[in-house]
């Protein structure tokens, strides 16, 4: 199963069809989770490039 | 290539149980909706709208953070919670790369910080909360046609502020314009309105020895934090113009201490904004891992061009965009 097919089942509501939305837990934590994961990969990117091109790039989009 | 994004599409049949019923596939300019209810929009598209409102935050920051929910709901249909939600939960990534990015750069008043926080979680919940109650209000019949209410109120809110922001962008511009033409512009000392308010005395005080502060109010720190995370809570933003001239004329914190302890407040705000969105079943992460990099892209970009292309001209296309974006979301509601 490849990691979208996982995400998009995660994603799913826990509760039958017809009632209101319920949350699987590895949803939720997965939406803390990925983006810090995502940030701390992108911000070590943006600290190699800063090296290898000699200069000062942008911090996160806020 | 299309990309199928899971909550966006179970949203979407939430709100318009009308489309379950189609035979056909429904087609919009960079979206299509399946009888089955996924909604899939162009991958293309959403690189360009992340690469274009992460430009926009490069290059010209304040305000631009406005512009990512109803894009969203613009260019891909989505629905306004998710939009909001999944807004929010990007912001958690690049708070986390502004952290790391920034540190160094500027003091972190922690006690300050949370203070906020406390404050915050207050109007992040009620914003989300607000946001709850729009989407399960169900529809308003109008000539046959049925509106949800969490369009039309999102819509009305979301107009109303770009229309806002353009106006104030706009009215800076030609304030600058004069300014430049009269060479003796009177340069006097600017008193902001909201820095009277320190002198509120209500109790408890509290000091924050690391901001210089001897004593201020409490409710005056909570007050800032709740309306930021109102903010942030229904409409997905940082919240940072309001709490970072708030930080600095209201609660009298120095810029150098501000930068770092806004960025702080900013990041665990996130982690709760995220949580609570998620609960709620707002947060599609297809379109925040995709939301994450491209807007990061095109942020490095913004900083890299901003001295090439901001001036007098791309500010008037920036000010245009916030006005023709309030227009767009409004014609699409009703037409």
């Amino acid at each position: 199963m490849d990691f979208f097919t996982w995400i998009s089942q995660i994603s799913q509501s826990a509760a039958p069809p017809g009632q209101p939305f319920s949350p699987q837990w590895r949803y939720v934590a997965m939406a803390v989770v990925i983006p810090v994961l995502m940030g701390l990969g992108l911000a070590g990117i943006l600290r190699v490039l800063e090296k290898a091109l000699g200069m000062r790039l942008g911090g996160g989009s806020v | 290539m299309n990309v199928t994004l899971p909550t966006a599409g179970y949203w979407t049949t939430f709100l318009h149980p009308e489309l379950a019923r189609l035979a056909q596939p429904l087609h919009g300019w960079f979206y299509t909706i399946s009888p089955q209810g996924e909604l899939s929009i162009s991958l293309w598209a959403l690189i360009g709208l992340g690469l274009l409102l992460g430009l926009l935050v490069g290059c010209f920051g304040v305000g631009s953070g406005f512009l990512m929910a109803p894009f969203l709901n613009l260019v891909g249909n989505v629905p306004y919670n998710v939009a909001v939600g999944s807004d929010l939960t990007q912001m958690l990534g690049s708070g986390t790369i502004a952290n790391l990015r920034q540190r160094g750069l500027g003091y972190v008043d922690y006690k300050l910080g949370l203070l906020l926080f406390a404050g915050s979680v207050f109007g992040v919940e009620c914003g989300a909360q607000l946001l709850q109650v729009l989407k399960n209000a169900g529809g308003l019949s109008l000539g046959g046609r049925t509106l949800g209410w969490l369009e039309l109120g999102m819509t009305a809110v979301y107009a109303l502020l770009l229309g806002w922001i353009g106006l104030a962008l706009f009215r800076e511009m030609r304030g600058r314009s004069r300014a430049a033409a009269s060479a003796a512009a009177d340069e006097g000392p600017v008193v902001f309105g909201g820095s009277r308010l320190r002198t509120l005395s209500l109790g408890p005080m509290v000091s924050l020895p690391v901001s210089g502060v001897d004593a201020i109010s409490l409710w005056l720190i909570l007050g800032v934090g709740w309306v930021s995370g109102l903010l942030t809570g229904f409409l997905g933003v940082s919240g940072a113009f309001i709490r970072m001239p708030a930080l600095i004329y209201v609660l009298g914190v120095p810029t150098v201490v501000s930068i770092g302890t806004n960025l702080f407040e900013l990041f665990i705000l996130a982690i709760y904004g995220t949580l609570t969105h998620s609960v709620k079943g707002n947060v599609d992460l297809v379109l925040v891992m995709i939301l994450l990099i491209t807007t990061t892209v095109g942020n490095q970009l913004g900083v890299v061009l901003q001295r090439k292309i901001v001036g007098p001209r791309s500010l008037k296309v920036y000010t245009l965009i916030f006005f023709v974006t309030a227009l767009l979301i409004i014609l699409k509601l009703i037409m």
